[in-house]
């Protein structure tokens, strides 16, 4: 409708109206504009460009704002000059009120005249206000609808509620009067009507069934699909001109709803909504069409879909997008009517989208409209993304030069440099979730535990809106839920046990997030018993993680690092729930792939608590650039400690060799250590020995890293800078490889690989252990008294368990089967950059031969004397410490030094030295002169002083090999004893052994008149600078590594050859 | 050569792709090779490769595609072909496998032929020195035998 209005008759209407607005008598204000407007076109018009503005201010204010415009208004009303042209003096004709029902809710907000005032200046303004109501109108509406949502799904756990009904039915009522104001007269029609409607609610005539709670819900969809397109539009109301039918059709329903709701107000459930006939027993298909919620074709679809899928219509129309949720659960609501009294419970009715279905639908709608989009979709933006930066670095670059001769250039530039940075910013955004979800499992997580173990728990929960990456989300839950089992286990006490204590009852088990220095942080814990440190050290002794004297000295937060620790379990009772020795170093180490962190604090009788500090997302991290051979990785910041630099001097003392391997000793912590170049086999860095062995001028990086609760140095060529890279997954061609967490793009477009700090130590863990094992063992002497020896346990064929001492093994690896080559000496392996030579045991050995298909084998290295060969076996199955009882006589054949039980398994251990004698006899034919040359002569007697039994099993074989004649002690005071008894030419001796050690030994043979000129050779597994210089004072003559046997035997002879016999 | 329009009728209308089927064919170690066009995604000049690390042997390195990173695979080593002397030369075929987007190393690019779908046939053993568990079968065109791979197995058993 387009009334006429004449500037006079306005000038009348207005000053009568303004004194009568009130605030949210929006259809008032509207009438209002809508005259001012069409008497603005008109020539001649009044200035009333001011008038119109504080009209259109006035509609979106209130309180004392709206009081405060309204006599603004009143005085610009009276400024208006009066006008010259009498005549055409109808009102301004208000716009009739679509529907018969009285205009409710008068709010507050006295009357009161405005006084006629001076002359306003007119403003100037025009249509950039009307589009800015516009795009106000929708957001605020929108704002509105959300609000409808949530409230009407609150409705259905509280019916009845009136205040509840109030607060539906009062933004139906703004979303009316804006849009009346706005000339939305279609808008208008559908909430006037539902305002009508819900305004019988509020008054008690009528209850909101279900299938009334739907309605409102179609009509907020409706409404929510209808009002966004004024906000691009240039003539809004032109805009909606296509709903106009779908208006007609809602406002039609809503008002038979209200009469059929009226005409069954007490509490029975009115007729289904739509007018269609009474729904019971009618096919699901024939009511949706009934209600237009889907077109007989998509039925028709559905059914013949049925016939394939055997699922529910309802479920497949959902599926298809054909049908909204709420549309199948009304329909089936309808179709149940004469079923189910109280057709509000039914949607238990609907198919697999159910009553959760459709609850979670109305809450994700709590936030905005949503979308359901595919992750690899976010992923590919988030890609494209990462792609245009690249893009613009390159640009920046091409135009670096002539950025300064274009105008504007640096301008549009910087632009899409902070456009791309918004971009990936907001992509990252849409990964983000909020834990609620994660967390809301744990009800029922916990209340099966307290059921389990009879204890009576609560879950507390708090910070359910903190927002993480979706796939960090995803890789807690089972860290977490095996923290709150361990809660539930370990943590909350007995009922009885606690009312004994005084507390109450039931424990709590508390689940927090909250946001902190830019990292979320999540507490989980109980008010239980709290960790028995004590316990916990005593648990470490007997598990052998720790040495006794050592964990007396550990401080609490130590002590409960080793509750991490794998193989650690404190529960007194194995249960069904936690207690395995399984669990919480996996919950260390998934959260630390995920960049986080774990602390524990307890305090005894008041419970235990886990901080568990994470990352906000995983797609972006911060780490450290470092090369290796040519090529760059990057270590993700979560895993660096700090980074070491040496240079020259010290780096050549810094790095110590314990039996071939490196370690570094960090404020005296002996930190295992891996050479990146060397593990990758890229190559030595210009200016590295290549032999391993640190150089007087090399140089060295150390990043120190930790993984777990291991420790190590990563020694790298170069190290960059720390930069935020973007995560990429690595194609799933190299998921196996192990000790990648992904790949990046560096800023020159670069692919460069992310290494997995977890994979990396795993890569090289027998080494670490061992050596770690080994740094500690140096510092706590004395040995234990049972006599343990750390074998690696590895096999050919998988039915024959093999065995050596890991220390005779300077290196492991792994190879492919294709790499060896057979050549007319025998198998070799291009490694690093020369040819290894081989020896497959199953060729010189009778045993059963590798399992066909081989197309991995581990290669076991040896350095024997000046040369290095590889062992190549199928499979490593451990390595462990323990006793060995070892048979030396069960195996004659050569190349076996015997066999024993280990781990429950007859194993047989290799002689390494005589399998590669059989493989390789021309090394040894000079030796073998030697020794013929020895057994002509007069045997050389060896006293051999080694406390360990199967050391010295071992190293008599050698020497009795060699050709010696060998007479054993145990320790130093039973040496003497036998120096005292039988003439030998030299002392073979441990160090480390009980009662006197090799130093002590060593000291008193010299003091000893009769036999203080023999020669005395120490073998160690410890080279330590000191240790050696200890030994040469004590007046030892050579000082070995532990079973070198090569060694060992070139310096007996030279120390024979050198020194007369003793008598 | 196909249309994306014939591609997509082709792939609208079974009969119509049982009728004939179109594959990009190369060269590689002297065998004529083909991949299903439908499981090609692109060909690529050579590009600059990092290497991965102690990944299988057949695996040349790492690529960036418009930002997406995909592992290159040498196909003579995977198919057990002689290697050449320029390894991380030539062309990139970007294939779609099952479970992932590989990029085939390949010496040059000949052509999109268009097969009769009754002359591809399964592979026989002998007629490349290809592995037969890495084809999918094979064409008799005018002058040569085309030998088809099998994408998926090229790419994902490994």
């Amino acid at each position: 409708m387009a009334p006429s209005f004449s500037s006079s008759g306005l000038l009348d209407t207005l000053s009568a109206e303004v004194s009568l607005l009130r605030e949210g008598d929006l259809g008032r204000l509207g009438r209002l504009i809508t005259a001012v407007d069409a008497v603005r076109g008109q020539p001649e018009a009044p200035p009333l460009d001011a008038v119109r503005r504080l009209l259109a201010q006035l509609a979106l204010s209130e309180g004392a704002a709206f009081e405060t415009l309204r006599g603004l208004l009143a005085e610009a009303v009276a400024a208006l000059p009066p006008s010259p042209a009498p005549g055409d003096a109808s009102g301004p004709a208000p716009q009739p009120e679509p529907a018969p029902a009285p205009q409710p809710l008068e709010s507050g907000g006295s009357g009161g005249a405005g006084a006629r005032g001076p002359h306003a200046q007119p403003a100037t303004a025009g249509g950039a206000v009307d589009r800015e109501l516009f795009l106000e109108f929708v957001e605020e509406s929108l704002s509105h609808l959300q609000s409808i949502e949530l409230n009407i799904l609150k409705l259905e756990t509280e019916p009845g509620n009136r205040a509840i009904v109030d607060e539906i039915f009062r933004p139906f009522h703004t979303i009316k009067g804006v849009a009346g104001f706005l000339g939305l007269q279609l808008i208008h029609v559908v909430c006037h009507e539902m305002e009508n409607l819900l305004d019988q609610a509020r008054h008690g005539k009528l209850r909101i069934s279900g299938a009334i709670s739907d309605l409102v819900l179609e009509t907020v969809d409706f409404l929510k699909s209808m009002i966004p397109m004024c906000r691009s539009a240039a003539e809004p109301t032109a805009a909606l001109l296509p709903f106009k039918g779908r208006v007609q059709a809602m406002v039609e329903r809503i008002v038979q709803a209200n009469r059929q709701g009226l005409a069954a107000p007490a509490g029975s459930d009115p007729e289904p909504a739509a007018g269609s006939p009474p729904a019971a027993d009618r096919p699901l298909g024939e009511i949706l069409v009934g209600n237009r919620a889907a077109t007989p074709e998509q039925v028709h679809q559905a059914v013949a879909a049925q016939r394939d899928q055997a699922r529910p219509l309802g479920e497949i129309l959902i599926a298809e997008q054909h049908v909204p949720v709420v549309e199948v659960a009304h329909a089936l609501r309808q179709q149940q009517t004469s079923r189910a009294p109280h057709p509000q419970a039914a949607p238990a009715a609907a198919p697999s989208a159910g009553p959760a279905a459709l609850a979670a639908e109305g809450g994700a709608a709590g936030s905005t409209e949503n979308v359901r989009v595919r992750i690899a979709l976010l992923d590919q933006l988030m890609t494209l993304a990462g792609e245009l930066v690249l893009g613009r670095n390159q640009l920046l670059q091409k135009l670096a030069g002539v950025v300064d001769g274009v105008q504007g250039l640096n301008s549009i530039l910087q632009h899409v440099d902070r456009v791309t940075s918004e971009l990936q910013e907001a992509v990252m955004q849409t990964r983000m979730q909020p834990l609620g979800g994660l967390f809301s499992r744990f009800h029922r997580v916990v209340r099966d535990l307290a059921r389990q173990l009879g204890k009576d728990i609560d879950l507390s929960i708090g910070g359910e809106g903190v927002e993480l990456d979706k796939t960090l989300i995803e890789a807690l839950t089972d860290p977490l839920t095996h923290l709150i089992r361990n809660c539930a286990d370990h943590g909350i006490e007995n009922p009885a046990t606690r009312a004994a204590l005084g507390k109450p009852a039931a424990g709590t088990i508390f689940l927090h997030a909250y946001h902190e220095g830019g990292k979320v942080h999540v507490k989980v814990g109980d008010d239980g018993a709290g960790v028995d440190l004590e316990r916990v050290r005593e648990k470490a002794i007997e598990a052998n993680l720790v040495a006794r004297d050592k964990a007396q000295t550990l401080s609490e937060r130590e002590t409960l690092r080793l509750l991490f620790t794998p193989g650690f379990s404190t529960a007194r009772q194995v249960t069904g729930v936690s207690g395995r020795g399984v669990g919480m170093d996996v919950v260390l180490s998934n959260i630390e792939r995920i960049g986080g962190s774990v602390e524990i604090t307890t305090r005894p009788g008041q419970g235990t608590t886990f901080l568990l500090v994470l990352p906000l997302t995983l797609a972006i991290v911060p780490a450290l650039v470092v090369s290796a051979g040519a090529q760059r990785f990057a270590i993700p910041q979560a895993n660096l400690l700090e980074l070491v630099h040496l240079d020259g001097e010290d780096a050549s003392g810094a790095v110590l060799q314990v039996r071939g391997s490196e370690v570094f000793d960090l404020r005296g912590e002996m930190l295992p250590l891996l050479r990146l170049s060397r593990t990758f086999r890229l190559g030595e860095p210009p200016g590295g020995s290549g032999d391993g062995q640190p150089h007087a001028d090399e140089s060295l990086s150390i990043a120190v890293l930790t993984s777990g609760t291991k420790r190590f140095g990563l020694i790298v060529d170069q190290v960059f800078d720390t930069e935020e890279i973007v995560v990429k997954p690595l194609s799933t061609l190299l998921k196996n490889v192990g000790v990648y967490a992904g790949a990046t793009l560096m800023g020159d477009g670069r692919v460069a690989l992310i290494l997995d700090m977890a994979g990396l130590a795993r890569h090289a863990e027998l080494a670490l252990d061992d050596e770690a094992a080994h740094a500690l063992a140096a510092k706590a002497a004395p040995v234990d008294a049972v006599e343990k020896q750390t074998l690696l346990l590895f096999n050919v064929h998988p039915s024959q368990q093999l065995a050596v001492p890991l220390s005779l093994i300077s290196r492991l690896d792994t190879i492919r089967t294709s790499e060896i080559r057979p050549t007319v000496s025998g198998k070799v392996l291009p490694y690093r950059g020369q040819l290894l030579p081989l020896v497959c045991p199953e060729d010189h050995l009778s045993l059963v031969p590798p399992p066909q298909e081989r197309e991995r084998a581990h290669v076991l290295v040896f350095e024997i004397g000046r040369r290095t060969v590889g062992l190549v076996v199928t499979e490593i199955a451990d390595a462990i410490e323990t006793a060995v009882q070892l048979d030396d006589a069960a195996v004659a054949q050569k190349g076996f030094s015997g066999m024993a039980m280990v781990a429950d398994r007859p194993t047989a251990f290799l002689d390494i030295y005589a399998v590669i004698e059989t493989a390789y006899p021309h090394w040894f034919a000079r030796e073998q002169e030697q020794r013929s040359r020895a057994i002509g002569a007069q045997p050389a007697t060896i006293l051999l002083v080694e406390d360990s039994a199967f050391y010295r099993t071992l190293e008599k074989n050698y020497l009795v090999e060699a050709g010696f004649q060998v007479v054993e002690a145990a320790d130093g005071e039973e040496a003497l004893d036998v120096l005292a008894q039988r003439p030998v030419n030299i002392v073979v001796t441990d160090i480390e052994m009980p009662r006197l050690n090799g130093f002590d030994l060593a000291a008193r043979i010299r003091e000893n008149k009769p036999y203080g000129h023999l020669p005395i050779v120490a073998v160690t597994s410890l080279s330590k600078d000191q240790e050696r210089e200890r030994g040469l004072k004590a007046g030892i003559d050579a000082y070995l590594i532990k079973l070198d046997r090569e060694q060992l035997l070139a310096e007996i002879r030279r120390l024979l050859a050198n020194k007369p016999a003793a008598a | 050569m196909a249309s994306p329009q014939n591609l997509a009728a082709n792939a609208a209308n079974p009969a119509a792709r049982d009728q004939h089927r179109q594959f990009v064919t190369f060269q590689l170690g002297g065998e004529f090779l083909g991949i299903d066009i439908a499981r090609a995604q692109e060909i690529l000049p050579a590009q600059a490769i990092t290497p991965v690390p102690l990944a299988a042997s057949h695996i040349v390195g790492l690529i960036s595609l418009r930002g997406q990173i995909i592992a290159v695979v040498n196909l003579r080593r995977r198919l057990g072909l002689p290697a050449a002397a320029d390894e991380g030369g030539g062309h990139h075929i970007v294939v779609r496998a099952e479970s992932s987007i590989a990029s085939l190393l390949v010496d040059s690019v000949s052509d999109i032929v268009d097969v009769p779908a009754g002359k591809f046939l399964p592979p026989p053993e002998t007629v490349s020195r290809v592995n037969a568990r890495y084809l999918d079968g094979v064409c008799q065109l005018e002058r040569r035998i085309l030998a088809v791979l099998d994408v998926d197995a090229v790419i994902d058993a490994g």
